[in-house]
């Protein structure tokens, strides 16, 4: 193997880290990005920690319930209903000096995003940080937005951790900043930062005797408009003073380079790439490169000094321009506004070493030869190897909901769908819209409304996830069934949230730390919203649920009719496979079978496989969960019980 | 080449949601970090877990990035058969790749010649007959693993990685897992 001669960079937070680690004693261990970053709540001695499940922040949470029952602390954790309330539970913790943490995806602080402008202005006491993971690629969400962004608009400052173990120490630079300038502090790791794993010394935790005491101050916490405004004005200064601290923080740091022909300013994931990426061209230590860890406010100084002392400067930051927008003199960057860097897609170190070769290009350097594997591309083009979509599990309940309403409904019925494993119900075209969580209820209301008013009736059968509902569905629900909206909805509830790896939901009643509580039961929300029709069944029971879905119809179009509610109900077999080892359905495909492949289009369960040599198809017993659904998705009747 | 703390590796893992590419990557990490050294790796949560495309990367030494570019990665090892060609192109010249099939003629001609001319050596073994055999086809991984433990290039001996999976695989897969990892060690076919 190749020994790259390699010296670390110490920039500070490294050196801490690797000081950490020659201490030897303390204990070590591999974690996830977002494992690390749950330490870092625990170890700055955080009081109250609340979120909301999404790729890819889900694991902060389990983690810090993990670290809290270890060392037998008191930390508040919950997993809120969705993260605008997550929000303001970990926000009221720090208007009692306590320290709070909110921690959710990136799209999750859209949902939030009404207390976070507004936190910024009345500002906090206890430390308060706000976490929130991006996905440029995307690799598993709707949109690439960046983080920061919301930084700039809220006026609060961002840090951008660019390895698990700086995580880590950033969280608790964050509670710092935090707690003395008296404003949320937004951490924002990105993906390769969350779901990277690195090994990580543990520190020792912080205890912070803080009882909560609640001081009142009405011009702050409950201000009007006049004091908003004063306050307003208390906000742009401390973001002044934050930005003159910026200037000298150890969370920003230059690598030195005697080549000033370029200079980098990186930030997050993208420094990391970068750093790695110049080593293996044989460039390390070349040019100056300077890491920006505090994206906003940007340390304006520290900026113009560095593009000073270069040519020209190239800028690589994800998922958006949001150091670039700030630099105030362009006329040396190089980046997103003249297109060096692309603005959609993730910074891969593929991307990355493409941007860097054709600027060495342009300087005249010449690179080292590396492996070439442009010609595999076409070779393995070439090769048609089958798409690998991903779909839902065998066994899963959510196919057979879908299959049933589709059997009923058919192709001309409009199926809007939301956010969860079942979006992947795209793949057996019972999904035909997916905006956002709760967007399901909201966007079938609206083409009803659409429609309605044409005189036209057209089925219309909207699907959610329980946790989805509970999410955002239920205020969604309210409102169509006040405006008289008429639509099936049918809410899938394999009681847990399962695409993010098995959050329990409300419904559930069970906590974050696995302890029983309070059940808050979707029926009665469903039943309080006003439907007039609720259903309840097991969506195996295919027939019988068929049935009920033409009942549903039926009522939506009977003139004292409206909203049909079906809640179909069976645990995610993941989660829970218990009840099909109790009760397995054993099947088998006969000798009847043609190959027509109808079972596998329609219903599409992966352990549906066609035997080439055969020509039929068979059952993949390696994972096959004897669930017995599929013997009503042959319309030859030649999948049976065997 | 066998074990030492100034290890300096990339490895990529790959293969389909379920085959266990996330266990086997944190049985290597484990290994590296039992020996002493710095790992950072990344791997694929989320949707794709749900039986689509799941790749890990893993950096064994002293690396600010998790990520492995294409034609720099000195192992790759993966579980499937489609898989190993969607990730062939992260590994560099003179790499080593494992792919669990127990097909002879695996390579497709025109790959073969291009592993051929970048020197890369290419393995493939039958790790899904093995477990299968053993009465327990997710166990394919572990025997992958060993074959792939045997071979003298893999800066990885036996011993550290047997003891890595005594230890963090869960109790009721232990005995198992080990015999599916020793059964590959003894490449039996
Ligand atoms: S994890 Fe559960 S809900 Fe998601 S696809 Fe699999 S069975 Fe369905
Ligand atoms: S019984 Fe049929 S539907 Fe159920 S898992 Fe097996 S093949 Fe899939």
């Amino acid at each position: 193997m190749d020994a790259f001669g390699c010296v670390r960079r110490c920039f500070a937070i490294g050196a801490l880290a690797a000081r950490n680690h020659l201490l030897g004693e303390l204990r070590q261990e591999v974690l996830l990005g977002n494992e690390a970053i749950a330490r870092g709540i625990v170890e700055s001695g955080c009081h109250v920690v609340a979120s909301y499940p999404g790729t890819p922040s889900s694991e902060i949470l389990p983690a810090v319930v993990r670290f809290k029952k270890e060392l037998g602390l008191a930390t508040h954790v919950e997993w809120s209903i969705n993260e605008k309330v997550a929000y303001e539970v970990a926000l009221a913790a720090s208007y009692t000096g306590k320290r709070g943490a909110v921690i959710m995806k990136q799209v999750g602080l859209n949902v939030a995003a009404d207390p976070l402008m507004s936190s910024a202005y009345t500002g906090v006491k206890g430390g308060f940080v706000i976490i929130c993971c991006d996905d440029p690629g995307p690799h598993s969400s709707q949109t690439e937005q960046d983080t920061r962004f919301f930084a700039m608009f809220a006026k609060v400052p961002a840090l951008d951790p660019s390895s698990p173990r700086e995580a880590k120490e950033m969280v608790k630079a964050a509670f710092e900043l935090s707690e003395k300038h008296r404003m949320p502090v937004i951490l924002r790791p990105a993906i390769r930062v969350s779901h990277a794993r690195q090994n990580i010394t543990f520190l020792p935790v912080q205890e912070l005797e803080r009882p909560a005491d609640f001081e009142k101050d009405p011009g702050r916490w409950a201000a009007t408009p006049p004091f908003r405004y004063i306050l307003h004005k208390e906000l742009n200064k401390k973001l002044a003073s934050i930005e003159e601290e910026f200037e000298k923080s150890e969370l920003n740091a230059c690598d030195e380079g005697q080549d000033h022909t370029l200079g980098f300013i990186a930030g997050g994931t993208s420094y990391s790439v970068l750093t790695d990426t110049l080593r293996e061209l044989g460039l390390d230590g070349r040019f100056p490169i300077l890491k920006i860890g505090t994206p906003h406010p940007l340390p304006q100084k520290l900026v113009a000094d560095f593009v000073a002392g270069c040519n020209q400067v190239l800028i690589l930051e994800e998922p958006d321009a949001v150091i670039e927008l700030q630099v105030l003199d362009k006329h040396k960057v190089l980046g997103r506004h003249n297109g060096v860097v692309p603005s959609a897609g993730e910074l891969t170190p593929e991307v990355i070493s493409q941007i860097v070769t054709a600027e060495m290009d342009k300087l005249g350097l010449e690179l080292p030869p590396e492996t070439d594997t442009r010609e595999l591309a076409t070779l393995v083009a070439d090769l048609d190897l089958p798409v690998r979509r991903p779909r839902l599990c065998p066994g899963c309940m959510h196919r057979a909901a879908f299959f049933a309403m589709k059997r009923v409904l058919g192709s001309n019925a409009i199926y809007p769908s939301d956010i969860g494993c079942y979006t992947l119900g795209l793949n057996l075209k019972a999904v035909d819209t997916c905006l956002d969580m709760g967007g399901a209820v909201t966007i079938a209301s609206g083409l009803y409304q659409a429609y309605h008013q044409d005189g036209k009736d057209v089925p219309i059968a909207a699907t959610i996830g329980d946790s989805t509902f509970l999410h955002a569905g239920v205020p969604a629900l309210a409102n169509a069934v006040h405006n008289q909206a008429r639509f099936i909805l049918i809410i899938l509830d394999n009681s847990i949230t399962a695409m993010t790896g098995m959050q329990p939901t409300a419904d559930s009643g069970i906590l974050a730390d696995g302890r029983q509580g309070q059940r808050v039961a979707i029926k009665d929300l469903v039943r309080a919203c006003g439907v007039g029709f609720i259903e309840e069944m097991d969506p195996y029971r295919v027939r019988d649920f068929e049935a009920l879905v033409k009942r549903a119809r039926e009522y939506s179009r009977q003139p004292d009719g409206g909203i049909a509610v079906l809640i179909a109900k069976r645990p995610c077999v993941l989660y829970d496979p218990t009840p099909l080892q109790e009760n397995p359905v054993r099947v088998a495909v006969t000798e009847e079978c043609d190959g027509c492949q109808y079972c596998q289009l329609a219903f599409e369960c992966p352990a549906l496989v066609l035997n080439e040599a055969l020509d039929r198809v068979v059952i993949d017993r390696r994972i096959c969960v004897n669930c017995g659904v599929c013997i009503e998705a042959c319309p030859k009747e030649c999948i049976v019980e065997a | 080449m066998k074990p030492s703390n100034e290890m300096d590796l990339k490895l990529i893992l790959s293969g389909v949601g379920g085959q266990g590419v996330l266990f086997a990557t944190r049985i290597f990490s484990e290994s590296a970090l039992a020996l002493g050294c710095d790992i950072l790796g990344s791997e694929t949560h989320g949707m794709s877990q749900r039986g689509g495309s799941v790749i890990s990367h893993l950096k064994i030494g002293v690396y600010a990035s998790p990520l492995i570019r294409h034609g720099t990665a000195d192992v790759l090892i993966s579980f499937d058969e489609d898989e190993v060609y969607r990730t062939l192109a992260f590994v560099r010249r003179g790499g080593l790749c494992f792919v669990n099939s127990s097909r002879g003629d695996f390579w497709d001609a025109g790959v073969e010649a291009y592993l051929a001319r970048n020197e890369i050596t290419a393995h493939s073994f039958g790790a899904d007959k093995i477990a299968l055999e053993l009465g327990s086809p997710r166990s394919s991984n572990l025997a992958l693993i060993g074959y792939a433990v045997s071979v003298p290039q893999l800066p990885f001996g036996h011993d550290e990685i047997k003891a890595t999976i005594e230890r963090i695989t869960p109790s009721r897969f232990r005995v198992v897992n080990l015999e599916a990892f020793e059964a590959g060690y003894r490449r039996e076919q």
